[in-house]
């Protein structure tokens, strides 16, 4: 076949010679990811490569700055507030993800045992998840607020609490805050995940499980859980990239207070980085965690491709 | 090893009712197959002896024990499904081991059994496999396999061959039937394939939208199908089956048809005496209908009708032909050496002593010539 159109090509014109040569090595294919190539060149490897050239500059708003190899990397490790924010960017997504991926599988169970309305049901799971995000967030600082939210008028009423709790600027209570505003806010798309996860898994399995004599409880650990191994480290890699680098949350409801004690890496960078003005320090936070997360990602890419299949 | 007793059983979803009133026994050792079109209720009937659903009325008892409202793990039966269901995520072994875990027998129990089991099936070598390195037919078998570690009172096939291809299912279906007589247990079989019934059973049980039309052995439902329904469904190609009026005739009883006129065999004249100028069904076998060439007739003529061919199929051992015969087709069958072709006239032979005929109004029953032979 390829002899063939070789030897044609010779006694060709220059017209079939370009058509030959872009069906021979798939041209066609490159030029359909052309576009995409372009946009994630500019939005994302532009800014990355510049973001590491930054972190390594002594550049504040305005100057150019100069080459200053890992000293912002080293400043940020001997920064008090710097070790704060890691540590509560840790806890942060500890708890966030950890939440939502145990509210996340019964949610998904629930909404895949056979109930009615269950289409209701399925669609309403997705609405926090597509009400934009800072709107949302906006509707929680309401309900966080200490003297006239819904949230401490319903705990006093129900005799919860006697004095209103102050929930953003209390240490311990405005992180049970945004770790909740995350949970309630990414646990859809755990749900959603999961659930088309548990749809996949052939009915008959379960018969066969009962049959053996497997009951609810065994049944999900024994076959539920190892079967949706695969989805579920791949739903938690996606949640954990997104939650540590949440920013909206942390920037409408604390501004990374009380005490910097729920800032985040990302609104920690920001507000170094374009508030503060020092643009090679704010790199240098942004990009702190970018090696962690890359031996994150290898070896849970790794666990997955071991994973089970069914045909 | 017990006897399974299915009374008045009957299962509805919603209006639908999927199984009316079904009773049946399936004995002790006995390789008893539920078989019917699709969505006849066949396999709804199996779940509801497994347990995987909750009868709407009746009883189901294995052995001495009511297990009417049992959990399936509590029936003593094991199952093996259409697509095999093994566990994708466990080898063989832990696939085989599983049920017997769950029950919590010894490790070393659990190992010698599926050495037995695998023993027999000849799938030793695949124990540390899982299942999609394996073959259809080697599925089959771990599923199989993971059915007899568990030693249950009763097996239950739900059209475990379906999902083969057509050399493997003839060989399977032999396996199958040795596993029966070296097991030595009751089997309930589903299956919508009558050539696996009528191999395989020691009885059949024919279903037609849930209520239950015939039981019987292979041959009986061969030979003395009850309806209209049985004798269509039992053999292939299906019995002919073509309008008829009884007429008496010079002292003889004649099946009358748009297409023939042929004399009710002398022993059986005066017991459809009864049926003189009624309108009935008249059945015949293919294989008791033989496509012939003119002088070649040996028989008694008077059974012997001209029909046009209407297509000659060649199945190597045998010529099918399609006949016409006024408004209705015939199917006979003929020798590979007969020279015909479509449009010929043929005289073709009826051996009236395998008529079959059945009542006119529905459900079409039989009309027996004598009601105790």
């Amino acid at each position: 076949m390829n002899i063939c159109s070789t030897s044609s090509t010779a006694s060709m014109g220059i017209l079939p010679r370009i058509k030959t040569a872009w069906h021979r090595h798939n041209v066609s294919g490159y030029a359909f990811i052309l576009p995409a190539l372009l946009v994630i060149l500019c939005l994302v490897a532009y800014p990355f490569v510049m973001a590491i050239y930054l972190s390594m500059s002594d550049a504040w708003v305005g100057t150019e700055g100069k080459f200053v190899g890992f000293r912002n990397y080293i400043d940020l490790v001997q920064n008090d507030i710097f070790r704060q924010t890691l540590q509560n960017s840790l806890v942060f997504t500890f708890f966030a993800v950890t939440v939502k991926t145990i509210l996340g599988m019964a949610l998904a169970l629930l909404l895949n045992a056979r109930i009615r309305f269950q289409r209701i049901f399925r669609g309403a799971i997705l609405l926090p998840w597509v009400i934009p995000n800072t709107m949302s967030t906006l509707g929680w600082l309401w309900m966080f607020d200490p003297l006239f939210s819904v949230l401490n008028w319903v705990l006093k009423h129900a005799g919860l609490i006697q004095t209103n709790v102050s929930w953003l600027s209390n240490p311990y209570w405005a992180m049970v805050s945004i770790v909740t505003v995350n949970v309630w806010r990414g646990l859809p798309f755990f749900a959603i995940t999961l659930l088309a996860g548990l749809v996949s898994i052939p009915p008959e399995l379960y018969k066969a499980a009962h049959i053996d004599g497997a009951g609810a409880v065994r049944c999900f650990f024994r076959i539920t859980l190892p079967l949706l191994k695969p989805l579920l480290l791949i739903v938690i890699l996606f949640s954990t990239i997104s939650t540590i680098s949440d920013f909206n949350i942390v920037y409408i409801l604390t501004r990374g207070g009380p005490m910097n004690l729920t800032h985040l890496l990302a609104t920690l960078s920001f507000q170094m980085g374009l508030s503060g003005g020092r643009l090679g320090l704010g790199a240098a936070v942004s990009l702190f965690m970018f090696p962690v997360l890359c031996v994150v990602v290898y070896f849970q890419l790794k666990t997955i491709r071991g994973g089970a299949t069914y045909d | 090893m017990a006897k399974l007793v299915v009374e008045n059983l009957t299962k509805r979803f919603g209006s639908v009712t999927a199984v009316d009133r079904l009773s049946f026994t399936a004995e002790d050792r006995e390789f008893l197959v539920l078989i019917g079109p699709s969505g006849c209720g066949k396999s709804t009937t199996l779940n509801l002896i497994a347990g995987l659903e909750e009868a709407s009325a009746g009883r189901i008892s294995i052995g001495d024990r009511q297990v009417t409202h049992l959990h399936p793990k509590d029936r003593d039966i094991a199952m093996v499904f259409q697509n095999y269901a093994l566990y994708p995520h466990m080898d063989v072994y832990a696939n085989m081991a599983f049920g017997l875990s769950m029950r919590g027998y010894s490790k070393a129990e659990i190992g010698r059994r599926i050495q037995e089991a695998a023993e027999i099936l000849g799938i030793k070598n695949l124990l540390q496999r899982k299942p999609r390195a394996l073959s259809g037919g080697q599925r089959q078998r771990v599923a199989v396999g993971r059915a007899i570690v568990r030693k249950p009172a009763v097996f239950l096939f739900d059209e475990p061959l379906s999902n083969l291809d057509a050399k493997l299912r003839v060989q399977m279906r032999a396996e199958l039937s040795k596993l029966h007589q070296r097991l030595n247990t009751t089997i309930v079989y589903v299956t919508h394939d009558q050539i696996e019934a009528m191999t395989m059973a020691t009885r059949i049980v024919l279903l037609k939208d849930g209520i239950c039309q015939q039981i019987g052995r292979p041959l009986e439902l061969y030979t003395r199908p009850v309806n209209t329904f049985t004798a269509g469904f039992i053999g292939t190609p299906p019995m002919n089956l073509v309008p008829a009026r009884i007429q008496a005739e010079n002292g003889k009883m004649m099946v009358a048809t748009d297409g023939f006129r042929l004399p009710i065999p002398a022993r059986w004249r005066q017991a459809y005496e009864r049926l003189k100028s009624k309108e009935v069904i008249f059945g015949i076998r293919p294989e008791h209908l033989r496509g012939t060439r003119e002088g070649d007739i040996a028989v008694d003529a008077a059974t012997v009708t001209r029909l046009e061919v209407d297509l000659v199929e060649m199945l190597g051992s045998h010529v099918q032909l399609t006949l016409t015969c006024g408004p209705e087709r015939l199917i006979a069958l003929a020798d590979p050496a007969l020279p015909v072709k479509a449009g010929d006239r043929i005289p073709v032979v009826f051996n009236m002593d395998s008529m079959h005929l059945f009542e006119k109004r529905e459900p079409q029953r039989r009309i027996d010539a004598a009601p105790a032979a």
